[in-house]
């Protein structure tokens, strides 16, 4: 525990000094080309991933739409997870981790071409992937789809690029050590493990029985949990007090909520498999797990709170991009975690297990609370990279209320529908086919959601590659929502 | 933090500890689990797969029919599978010991299919349900999947595993020619119809 | 924390005005700072606000809870317990004559044939026959069976409508206890009011038409001709 600088807790403004800023420029100008590089590269998957998952949504209500055998649902509905998943979700983790990590280290980034380099394997090992995958070559095991052939290929190209996240944090020039590095550090050390362990288990030498299925939900929840969520939560620790000026509001918060998330998460896969064929002492081993999640998400949500009230400004939340975007971030990532414990609960379990109750529920800590946050990143950083400011604050403003209202309004029609659906399955009253065509309204309704979010997605990635066109003229002072 | 050490070992172990837990534990439980027969010398459950099923679930894993159909049947307490006929019991880890590919699935779309064989054995409903799910479960929004069918000029006879899709049907064969499954099709209704849980397990017991 | 700082300021400072120390360039070439930077604020701070007395009160409860579940859901961690609320397995009482089952038939009707029946056991006008006030599940009991087991398949006529489909043999796979319970389903729902079947009479049919091919309207009327 480091002796807190006082000076610094009470500094409230607190401005890049005139020392640091020039520091700062220099990293940010050596880390230019590869954030950049994933940033494009996040969001060009983002369109065709969203395009896809619109295309599979449609087919729940026209099941003969685009009825190919290369965008079957079961393909076109794998061929969405894995690109948003894999593509817009690494990528731009690839980038925001990137960032943070050299900014916090107050190092610069050497040798951008190792996770360039790694950057163009991953992408084009995913495009691979994917072909692969409407060719109808998938695994069959839910987040491992594309052909094991891929993995050597991703795993050495994410240790080229999750390396230097690490290279970065060892060559640090600073003492103390950020929360917001303690999580991105950690995730760059769990997911070549999870992936290592979840390939040689399942692909390559695939382990007997339902311990495949363990394997499979312990990867692939934590895929999610000890990769997607720490970066997540590690733009937010950074964000929300860099914009307001203000420290996070405790570091003793931040270590409690650290280790129990550590401790808790790694746990709570199995709660994919309850009241299925595994031993109840590893399901309830899963529900305390995932009901033990409430801790390190209220130390974090308490935390993230008193920070932003302490700077008494929610016209600056509201006002900045960034921030709207981040505490839209934040708020989900608590909703959606204390959700998931109750969904965790083998009474609950029993109606929404099976149904869109749990799609409802991927979409809102996947969209509501990891993509929002991102966006929330790129905002902050695109413009320090580029010397750009964002063009349009008419864009944001419509990206922001596509996806806003869009995912919101997915999470709510798939958590009411869902709920039903798994009242009518345990009834055993209507038939399948009698249950479906109750779903056609609903699942109409998801499609509308599902499209604004869609839209929302184009004008982000149009705005991006707007802003990376060379212009004459340039915006002057940062692209705010309001004045 | 400024011990940078504990980050590392606390990240290292806390891993360590799930998989230690949740996999490596279940590893070791499951290792001595073997088919078991319910009488001296009976036959031994779960069945080896045939060669012809074993080639259609490859079909079912590329047509991705896990994304929509599980393959579990959980216990009366929890839902309503059984009292849907879905099983006559809920499924445990030895169901599954002889399968390469574990396809339990996580979402339910359609019905669960882990006892489809034994509650829909019939292959011409397999059939007509896999060209237009509209035929044998109308208002149903699963898609039709005629990949697995071809359209062949008519013998002298019709061929004796011809498709008889009604004739008021808008993709009924035209005069002359008839509706086949394909390889593909007929080694995926073989594997759906080699789905049954109709034999009692040392850790479940068939209702009646 | 070696960030070194000036506290008296507070305002971004004009990058072109100011002149920047020189230790902070390694290689001593002055870098142009851009405006997006000079409004930017100094890296995150950690506050040092103490944990509050109810989320350890809150951590605590959560504990227990976890410490109780676990103890009473644990199945004693054995590998072959799979259901909480599993009931001892009541000994067997040896086999037990059949009777026809009606309730048990709907249960089976209900996944077997209702989606193209229904429930209401009008079918679908054109589509799919009625059995309820059918004349084709009237009289024989053997007719009614060897629909079930073999299916049939183009033209019939049912209650003065024509229908051409195609019915599966939903009936080969099931026990003959399962196929009796169906027919006795259908021959006694929605007003029928014919006689139940036996699983014998099931088997025997079974046997008598061995594995065969769906039926014609034709070939079934021939063999179980339909008395008005």
């Amino acid at each position: 525990m480091s002796s807190p600088s006082v000076q610094n807790i009470l500094n409230r403004n607190n401005p890049l000094t005139e020392g640091n800023l020039s520091r700062v420029a220099q990293i940010d100008r050596s880390m230019r080309s590869s954030v950049v590089f994933f940033a494009v590269m996040s969001a060009l998957w983002l369109v065709v991933g969203s395009i896809l998952g619109v295309i599979s949504a449609i087919k729940l209500h026209a099941p003969e739409f685009l009825n190919t055998e290369a965008f079957t649902f079961g393909r076109s509905r794998t061929l969405h997870l894995n690109m948003v998943a894999y593509g817009w979700s690494f990528n731009a983790i690839f980038a925001v981790s990137i960032w943070l990590m050299h900014r916090l280290s107050r190092v610069e980034l050497r040798n951008g071409w190792v996770p360039i380099l790694g950057g163009i394997g991953w992408n084009l090992t995913l495009v691979y992937g994917m072909f692969a995958i409407a060719g109808g070559q998938m695994t069959g095991v839910e987040w491992l789809e594309m052909p094991r052939e891929v993995a050597p290929v991703l795993g050495v190209s994410f240790l080229l690029i999750g390396l230097w996240s690490v290279v970065a944090f060892s060559r640090r020039q600073t003492t103390h050590v950020y929360v917001s590095q303690w999580y991105i550090l950690a995730a760059m050390f769990w997911l070549p493990i999870l992936y290592l362990v979840a390939q040689m288990m399942i692909l390559w030498f695939p382990a007997r029985g339902t311990v495949q299925a363990i394997t499979n939900w312990w990867f692939g929840h934590n895929a999610i949990g000890l990769f997607l969520t720490p970066v997540g939560v590690a733009s937010m620790y950074y964000f929300i007090p860099k914009v307001l000026g203000r420290p996070i509001h405790s570091y003793y918060l931040s270590v409690v909520g650290f280790w129990s998330f550590a401790l808790f998460y790694n746990w709570a896969g199995i709660h994919h498999l309850l009241g299925g064929p595994v031993p109840v002492w590893l399901q309830s081993a899963g529900i305390v797990a995932s009901v033990m999640m409430v801790i390190p998400v209220l130390v974090t949500a308490i935390n993230f709170h008193y920070t932003t009230a302490s700077a008494q400004s929610w016209g600056v939340v509201w006002g900045s991009p960034t921030l709207r975007f981040t505490v839209f971030g934040a708020m989900n990532y608590t909703l959606s975690s204390f959700a998931g414990s109750l969904m965790a609960l083998r009474d609950v379990n029993a109606v929404t297990h099976f149904t869109n109750f749990t799609i409802g529920h991927a979409h809102h800590g996947m969209h509501a609370f990891l993509t929002m946050a991102l966006f929330g990143a790129f905002y902050f950083i695109l413009p320090r990279l580029t010397q750009r400011e964002w063009p349009s604050a008419a864009l944001i403003h419509l990206h922001f209320w596509l996806c806003a209202i869009g995912t919101i309004g997915y999470v709510v029609v798939m958590s009411i529908h869902g709920w039903m659906q798994g009242m009518q399955w345990n009834a055993a009253v209507m038939t399948p086919a009698q249950i479906s065509a109750a779903a056609q309204p609903w699942n109409f309704a998801r499609t509308i959601c599902g499209s604004l979010m869609t839209i929302g997605h184009i004008v982000f990635c149009a705005h991006v590659l707007w802003m990376l066109v060379p212009r004459a003229e340039k915006r002057q002072g940062p692209t705010l929502f309001a004045r | 933090m400024k011990n940078l050490h504990i980050i590392y070992a606390g990240v290292f172990f806390t891993i360590a500890f799930s998989w230690g837990g949740l996999v490596l534990s279940s590893q070791i439980q499951q290792a001595d689990l073997v088919p078991v027969a319910s009488e001296e010398g009976g036959q031994l459950y779960p069945r080896k797969a045939s060669g012809y099923a074993i080639q259609g679930k490859d079909v079912y894993i590329s047509q991705g029919c896990n994304y929509c159909h599980s393959q579990q049947v959980r216990p009366s307490g929890m839902g309503g599978d059984i009292a849907r006929g879905w099983g006559q019991r809920s499924t445990v880890s030895r169901d599954y010991i002889l399968q390469d590919r574990v396809l339990l699935g996580t979402m339910r779309t359609g019905p669960d299919l882990a006892d489809i064989g034994g509650r829909q054995s019939s292959d011409i409903w397999h059939y007509l349900h896999l060209f237009d799910p509209q035929i044998t479960s109308p208002g149903s929004n699963m898609p039709s999947f005629r990949q697995l069918f071809e359209l062949r000029r008519e013998g002298a006879t019709p061929s004796k595993d011809a498709i008889r899709i009604p004739p008021t049907h808008a993709a009924a064969a035209p005069a002359g020619y008839e509706w086949v499954p394909t390889e593909r099709g007929r080694n995926l209704v073989a594997y759906l119809r080699s789905l049954k849980l109709d034999y009692n397990s040392p850790e479940a017991k068939l209702k009646e | 924390m070696n960030d070194r700082r000036h506290d008296s300021r507070n305002q971004p400072r004009n990058p072109a005005s100011g002149r920047p120390f020189a230790e902070d360039f390694s290689d001593g070439k002055l870098t142009e700072v851009h405006s997006q930077l000079a409004r930017e604020k100094e890296e995150p701070q950690e506050g040092f606000a103490s944990i509050p007395v109810f989320i350890v009160f809150v951590f605590c409860a959560f504990g227990f809870w976890a410490g109780v579940y676990l103890t009473r859901n644990s199945g004693d961690f054995s590998a072959a317990t799979f259901d909480l609320d599993a009931v001892k397995v009541v000994a067997d009482t040896g086999p037990k004559a059949f009777e026809p089952d009606a309730a048990k038939g709907e249960k089976l009707f209900a996944i077997q044939c209702a989606s193209c029946h229904q429930a209401t056991g009008l079918g679908q006008p054109g589509v799919y026959p009625p059995l309820a006030g059918s004349e084709w599940v009237a009289g024989d009991e053997a007719r009614t069976i060897k629909i079930i087991l073999a299916g049939m398949v183009g033209e019939i006529q049912v209650k003065g409508v024509t229908y051409n489909n195609n019915m599966p043999n939903v009936g080969a796979g099931l026990k003959d206890s399962q196929v009796a319970n169906i027919a006795t389903y259908v021959r006694q729902a929605w007003g029928n009011t014919y006689s139940p079947v036996m699983d014998t009479k099931v088997a025997e049919v079974r046997k008598s038409i061995g594995a065969r091919g769906q039926y014609s309207a034709k070939e079934l009327l021939s063999e179980h001709p339909i008395t008005k």
